[in-house]
């Protein structure tokens, strides 16, 4: 059986002149496609047309029409005139087909089941450009080219695909849709047609297919304006009238009623800040075409109604559907606000829908301009362009992509920071926070091997372990004990941002990394901590960033491990390090370092992987997996408590004080707000309207995030939630003892928002550009704004050149501490443990107690241990105090030889304009009962410190002669030697009892207790006064933990490859002989 | 975004939502809630009263302090007394479970005025400044006091009126002392700045400084320290405490206020403040109807609102008096006869109180008034001797009402001591002493300040 081709009709609409007619007509004679006939259709003007068709093309039918009604009525007439024929092909009188154009046409059509078929269209005079490879549009009717402008056909675009829109020149059109269409719209004479018409087709259900094997030149005469528009009716009109009317019309009859609704008012919306800028610019032209524009549409209503009402009765896609085959977005927009920030203001306000050909030629550029491009990570922006081609491209601006600039900037923010740390080099630091002066190199070591600790009423409790660290970083100043303070006050936040950056490396943009680096140099919470003297807490600032890398690393964040473990070799030998085991074990003595300084850095690491494992439980990555989670959560908790020995025994007998190692409750009146804590904000810095930007900035990049990014900020802003409620519970005192140091909460909670704003700032740069102009666009925008206005804020910091640390301290304000007596003495301090310089033991909210001894606190009492011990006598009898239910605290308080109480409500007195902390009260009640003591004596009260003496002081070390009760204190001041008289009792406020002899020439004298917690001593009947000493007899357990805890630190360092690197130190032979035996071994 | 994305945001801004909406309304505030000595727990390690208004003989107010052990142990409490002359004398005495024992100060020491702290080992003593006259009592207080009010003194012929100022601590006390009188506000020179050493009693004469003037108000502002102040008001023969009050008042009760014939009573008020206060008396005296008294008391300024004699309220026993006023401002009460008054105080409202018939004649009224909308419970605890348990008795006192408690209760205080527990801290009581005419002397029962 003979099958034949399906029936073309070749249609070709000529007007006027005509210039191109024959060549087109003879493209058309000469296609390979047997089925084709041709209609040439002369629209007015026709009396020439004839003659010239049949020298080409004899069999060709003509048809004239009287008046030049528009391209889509010429055709609607021509399909009228035809029966029978399965494809109407519509060409322009300027074109020129390839001799294979309709049958690869034909043949795509019936491949593809496509209602609608284009061809590739290069340029006319060049066949090597292209000019269209199909189109799409976005809601509003704006065209978009599917190619950029003047590229180079290397087929780099011959795939046959769907697109929206069949640009005019050569249309492949299925009869039969065409009928069901009922043809071009009338109302559209000319420019836009192609688009009413693909439209109509896509909202039928119709595919529109380009085929980009077929080729066809086209001179767009009409488009370039080289013939004028001469179709009835549309004379006067400009082409900037005509397009803009039409694609109106299109978009008012295009949608449903709703999405008609809303996407006219976006329209207006537009064309009313389009009409804004045109009457700035005195463009009347463009003034007139959008307002003739809604005006022929108002007018045309009726018209409008019909096509809407044919449309519904096609209508097969939805209007969602039909979004989905568009591109996001409104491009108008997009155009305009990238040619403003490239171009300016003038340029961008002379953009009009129908250049778009011509500044852009792609989807690509279009969506890879404005915010998006400006932060665009693309090595091409460096190409200098080599060609014309290139030159014709648009090159969108960069921001901080090239080394130079980030250089720049990196040296610029140090420089800032050092210019703003200043003072700090050589300041006096005042006794607040941590601050308080170190004691010796010698010392450090001493108080962590020590087997007593004056701390409270003295403890035998294992040295914490932060003296240990002290001493540690003491070694590498060579001892410069003093130096130490100063260089964590000015470089810790610095390496807290160089952590951001190691945090971010590889996961995003250099660019990225630096701006999240200088965000977290500029969020509160540094430069809060170091005016607050917040040194253990600083440390999490620094170190906080590692270690949540690690974490991440080790619970497969997705792209925070680029690379498998190592293969596992043995303890000891090169490499272990980076395998799993050695990283974890890195992990751990970081984590284990930060905790030795600032305990309750083990609930931030709780919070990391809990915030982690529920980010994965709404969020599953590909190969998480919870429970490896709880195991590493697990062991490295168990490590770190082996790792830190001591602190874990002075935490196992502490009983219910143990959470108090996490830090001690302040006061729920005087911790940050809500508000305050959701911008991490815990004293001056960012306490103002500009704490908010960056956590807004922080938001809106969770928000801006895309793929792989979404899931790490996910995670991050799972963590950062979870941080704010602990936060906040903590803040309020509702989880009872439990109250981890809220600063380094803080902490976290201000890396996980920088993160989220590094990833932001990625987010920008490979996010944005995919998706169209919306909500996102918006939000970018935003940030980018909230970014820059930080910098403001961020630089108000360093004004002081000491970040507002106080040049002096209540504590050092107190001339009265020392008792009109002689001998040693005990200071009790009380105040919310965030303004108290020493640590010690809670006593309720907003009350800590601690003691030093002789005047201020030194070095020594930087740490305590949570078990208290025999020091509960202290916060008993405080307690006792805050209840009311005692008028005698300084009768209580005399055995431990308290002679003066200093209650803190801040740690540095205010000065107007030249100094400033805040206020953070002890509960009033506390005053008020202390006030009512009868054997208190209040010798100083201003608002931030109030001071009693103790009237039943009678020292530290007291001795009442014989037969008498009264007790006056011995021995010299600071020292445990002295005088005592035969036959006396001396009393010392020593605990524990058992610890401490006296020895009275050399003889140990009678010790009892007398069922207190004081050893009472009774001096024998020597014949004269006797030289006693006060000596310490303890068993040195905890000198033992200290050195094995030591020693299992240098074990474990010794495992990343030094044990294999000093073989020869145990074996004997030479590392090369042992590499040797190694490589034979494994060969 | 996906699903997945979506519901983890919704799920975080909600928890954020919930924690920030919650963190906000819970708003901590910073805790001041001084205890009560009737805190009898064993826990509490010790209390301490404080006492003072006791003077020498040449000034009248001649008496002894008793302490009441409320408890069924017994307590060792250690006694350091003070006078205006520096002179100190300590005693310890144990006072058995469910007794009392009382000291005079002025036996053993010289000077005109004395103050007392007795510091208990333990808590539940009370104790009581009364006078031998029986005429003056006054509250040992628990707890320093650093402002006082009262109002209603007179240095008029005739009559003299004291502060008894005594500094419980061994912080040195620093105070100011103002006046408003009908001529105004007044700050002596002599009683600005003035300093009490510790566990010192010191006695400001008003008559030195507002000479021959009726009816002064009085402000005490403690700069430094705490103390004790009574004022101390001599008027013909007869002798007055007035314990005073903390803080100015807007609303004050006088539920037993004389309206006898030959008796008189006045409702004395001061006005503290800049603004012009208005005193609204409403009086309530059954089966009369009275219409409200109105008064306007300039700024810094005093008056008086005569409830007896008074041609607008007739003669028939004892009345309610409510004073409103839409100022703070502080009142006193002084009844009596022309011969001359007493002073009394605002009764204190709280949920526990202390009745002792120190005396031993019993009282003309014992009212218990309940100043809330809603009834309440109250628990007599009557020990009927010394040493004996006391016997609980329950009643309720309906809304906004006055209740004796001879009614309530079935017998009388006489020689009795009774502790009365409140369901809710909204109880007056006052204790009107039989004089002829009746309603002279209005005490304050012990509450435990």
């Amino acid at each position: 059986m003979e099958s034949r081709a399906p029936a073309v009709v070749a249609v070709v609409v000529t007007t006027g002149s005509g210039p191109g007619l024959e060549a087109t007509i003879a493209s058309l004679v000469t296609q390979d496609y047997e089925e084709l006939s041709l209609l040439v259709v002369a629209n007015g003007d026709a009396e020439h047309v004839p003659a010239r068709v049949a020298a080409i093309a004899p069999n060709a039918f003509v048809r004239a029409l009287e008046e030049n009604r528009g391209f889509g009525a010429a055709c609607n007439e021509a399909a009228l005139m035809v029966e029978g024929s399965a494809f109407f092909l519509f060409c322009h009188d300027d074109v020129r087909l390839e001799h294979d154009a309709v049958q690869l046409m034909v043949e795509s059509a019936f491949r593809t089941n496509a209602g609608i078929v284009t061809s590739k269209v290069v340029a006319y005079d060049d066949p090597m450009v292209l000019l269209h490879v199909g189109q799409t549009c976005d809601r509003f009717g704006v065209v978009h080219e599917r190619c950029e402008l003047g590229e180079i056909d290397h087929g780099q675009q011959d795939l046959e695909r769907d697109v929206f829109v069949a640009p005019g020149g050569v249309t492949l059109v299925r009869c039969d849709l065409f009928a069901t269409l009922r043809g071009f719209d009338p109302l559209i004479s000319v420019l836009g047609e192609d688009l009413d018409l693909c439209w109509r087709a896509q909202v039928a259900g119709a595919r529109i297919v380009v085929a980009p094997q077929a080729k066809v030149a086209h001179r767009e005469t009409i488009a370039t304006g080289e013939r004028p528009v001469t179709a009835l009716g549309v004379r006067k009109a400009s082409r900037q009238d005509l397009q803009r009317r039409h694609q109106l019309l299109v978009v008012a009859s295009g949608w449903g009623r709703w999405n008609s609704f809303l996407t006219l008012a976006m329209f207006l919306v537009m064309d009313v800040m389009e009409i804004v800028l045109a009457v700035l610019g005195r463009d009347s032209d463009r003034v007139g075409a959008i307002l003739g524009s809604w005006r022929w549409v108002l007018v045309r209503r009726t018209q409008v109604r019909k096509r809407r009402r044919l449309a519904s009765e096609v209508r097969v896609l939805s209007d969602a559907d039909l979004r989905r085959l568009q591109m996001g977005g409104a491009s108008r927009l997009k155009r305009f606000f990238y040619t403003l920030v490239r171009e300016g203001l003038d340029r961008a306000r002379g953009i009009l829908p129908p250049e778009t050909h011509h500044l852009l030629a792609s989807d690509e550029d279009i969506d890879g301009v404005g915010f998006a491009a400006a932060f665009s990570e693309v090595e091409e922006f460096d190409e200098i362009p080599e060609s014309p081609m290139l030159e014709l491209r648009t090159r969108p601006s960069r921001i901080l992509t090239s080394f130079r600039a980030q250089a720049v900037v990196v040296v610029l923010v140090a420089a800032l920071w050092l210019v703003g740390s200043r003072n700090l080099v050589a300041m006096h630091l005042p006794i607040i926070g941590r601050l308080a002066p170190l004691d010796s190199w010698w010392s450090m070591w001493r108080h962590f091997f020590a087997s007593w600790t004056p701390n409270g009423v003295g403890s035998g409790a294992p040295g914490m372990p932060g003296f240990g660290v002290l001493g540690l970083a003491g070694t590498f100043v060579f001892g410069r004990m003093g130096i130490l303070p100063r260089l964590a006050l000015i470089f810790l936040v610095p390496i807290g941002a160089l952590g951001v950056s190691r945090l971010l490396r590889t996961r995003v943009s250099n660019r990225a990394r630096l701006i999240a680096a200088v965000a977290y140099l500029a969020m509160p919470i540094g430069p809060n901590l170091i005016g607050s003297g917040g040194v253990d807490v600083l440390m999490v600032v620094a170190l906080g960033p590692f270690i949540v890398r690690r974490i991440f690393e080790l619970l497969d964040v997705p792209d925070f491990r680029t690379r498998p473990y190592d293969a596992p070799v043995p303890f000891g030998h090169r490499g272990w390090r980076t395998t799993e085991a050695g990283q974890r074990m890195v992990l751990v003595m970081l984590v284990a370092l930060v905790t030795a300084m600032a305990p309750a850095v083990l609930v931030l690491v709780v919070l990391v992987v809990l915030g982690v494992v529920v980010a994965r439980y709404f969020e599953p990555d590909p190969d998480g997996s919870p429970l490896p989670a709880w195991r590493l959560l697990g062991s490295l908790v168990f490590n770190v408590a082996i790792f830190l020995l001591p602190m874990s025994v002075d935490v196992a007998l502490a009983g219910r004080r143990a959470l108090g190692v996490f830090g001690l409750s302040r006061g729920p009146w005087s911790a940050p707000s809500f508000a305050d804590l959701a911008r991490g904000v815990d004293g001056g810095f960012g306490s103002g309207w500009t704490g908010w930007l960056l956590p807004v900035a922080a938001v809106l990049s969770l928000l801006l995030c895309r793929a792989q990014r979404r899931r790490v900020a996910s995670k991050a802003a799972t963590i950062a939630v979870l941080t704010l409620v602990l936060a906040t519970f903590d803040a309020h005192h509702w989880m009872g003892s439990f109250a981890p140091d809220l600063d380094v909460l803080l902490a976290l909670y201000s890396l996980t928002l920088v993160v989220l704003i590094g990833l932001g700032v990625s987010a920008l740069e490979n996010d944005l550009h995919r998706v169209g102009f919306g909500w996102r666009q918006i939000s970018a925008a935003a940030m980018v704004l909230v970014l820059v206005v930080t910098t403001v804020p961020f630089a108000a910091n360093f004004a002081s050149g000491r970040f507002d640390l106080p040049t002096s301290s209540v504590a050092e304000s107190l001339s009265v501490l020392s008792p009109s007596s002689l001998g040693s003495y005990r200071v009790l301090w009380l105040g919310d443990p965030s303004v108290v310089p020493l640590a010690g033991w809670s006593v309720a909210p907003g009350v800590e107690a601690a003691t030093s001894t002789n005047g201020l606190p030194g070095g020594g009492a930087l740490f305590t241990p949570p078990n208290s011990g025999t020091s509960d006598v202290l916060l008993s009898a405080v307690e006792l105090a805050l209840q009311g239910r005692t008028v005698r605290l300084g009768q209580l308080l005399a055995p431990a030889g308290v002679s003066t109480i200093v209650v803190m409500n801040a740690a540095a007195p205010e000065l107007s304009g030249v100094l400033s902390s805040p206020l953070r009260p002890v509960p009033t009640v506390l005053l008020e009962e202390l006030a009512r003591q009868t054997d208190l004596s209040m010798v100083l009260q201003t608002k931030w410190v109030e001071v009693f003496s103790n009237a039943q002081f009678h020292g530290l070390v007291s001795m009442a002669a014989p037969g008498s009760s009264t007790y006056r204190p011995v021995f010299a001041n600071g020292s445990l030697e002295g005088t005592v008289t035969p036959g006396s009792s001396v009393v010392a406020g020593l605990a524990p009892a058992g610890a401490f002899a006296l020895e009275v020439n050399g003889k140990p004298s009678v010790r009892n207790t007398q069922g207190t917690w004081t050893p009472f001593y009774r001096v024998g009947p020597f014949a004269s006064p006797s030289t006693a000493t006060l000596v310490l007899h303890q068993f040195p357990f905890n000198g033992l933990l200290a050195l094995f805890t030591l020693c299992m630190w240098l074990i474990v360092w010794l495992g990343f490859g030094w044990i294999q690197r000093l073989e020869w130190l145990f074996t004997g032979r030479r590392r090369e002989l042992a590499v040797a035996r190694h490589r034979k071994a494994g060969s | 975004m996906s699903s997945r994305h979506v519901s983890l945001l919704v799920v975080l801004a909600l928890v954020v939502a919930g924690v920030g909406t919650l963190a906000t309304i819970e708003r901590a505030a910073n805790p001041s809630a001084p205890p009560g000595v009737f805190n009898a727990s064993g826990t509490v390690e010790s209390t301490a009263l404080y006492c003072t208004g006791l003077t020498s003989a040449r000034l009248g107010a001649v008496g002894s302090v008793t302490l009441i052990n409320t408890t069924a142990d017994a307590r060792v409490v250690s006694v350091d007394a003070s006078s205006n002359t520096g002179q100190h004398w300590t005693t310890a005495l144990r006072i058995a479970g469910h007794s009392s024992s009382a000291v005079r100060p002025g036996t053993q020491l010289g000077g005109d005025s004395f103050g007392l702290t007795a510091l208990v080992s333990g808590g539940g003593v009370v104790g009581v400044v009364a006078t031998s006259a029986r005429g003056a009592e006054a509250p040992c207080i628990a707890t320093g006091e650093t402002s006082w009010y009262g109002a209603g003194f007179d240095t008029t012929v005739g009559s003299d009126a004291a502060l008894s100022i005594y500094n419980p601590t061994a912080t040195p006390a620093v105070l100011n002392v103002t006046t408003y009188s009908g001529a105004g506000f007044a700050a002596p020179a002599p009683f600005q700045g003035l300093s009490v050493g510790p566990h010192a009693e010191v006695r400001l004469d008003l008559g030195t400084q507002i000479v021959a003037t009726p009816n002064i108000g009085v402000r005490v502002n403690v700069l430094r320290g705490v103390v004790a102040v009574v004022g101390v008001q001599r008027s013909g023969t007869r002798v007055s405490f007035n314990p005073g009050s903390t803080a100015e008042t807007t609303s004050v009760l006088f539920p037993r206020v004389t309206t006898a014939n030959g008796a008189l009573a006045e409702v004395r008020v001061a006005n503290p403040g800049s603004k012009s206060a208005t005193v609204t008396l409403r009086v309530t005296l059954k089966p009369y109807t009275v219409s409200p008294l109105v008064e306007t008391v300039r700024p810094y300024s005093s008056m008086l609102i005569k409830v007896t004699p008074n041609p607008a309220i007739p003669a028939a026993g004892y009345a309610s008096v409510q004073l409103t006023s839409n100022e703070p401002v502080i009142a006193g009460l002084a009844t009596g006869d022309p011969r001359g008054v007493w002073l009394s105080a605002p009764g204190i409202v709280a949920a526990n109180f202390l009745a002792a018939d120190v005396y031993g004649v019993g009282f003309d009224s014992v009212a218990l008034s309940n100043v809330s909308t809603r009834a309440i419970d109250v628990e007599a605890l009557v020990t009927d001797s010394p040493g004996l348990s006391p016997t609980s008795h329950t009643a309720t006192i309906p809304a906004d009402s006055t209740s004796e408690f001879s009614t309530l209760f079935g017998e009388s205080l006489t020689k009795k001591v009774v502790a009365l527990h409140a369901s809710a801290p909204t109880l007056q009581v006052t204790l009107t002493l039989a004089t002829l005419p009746a309603g002279g002397v209005v005490f304050e029962p012990l509450d435990g300040r």
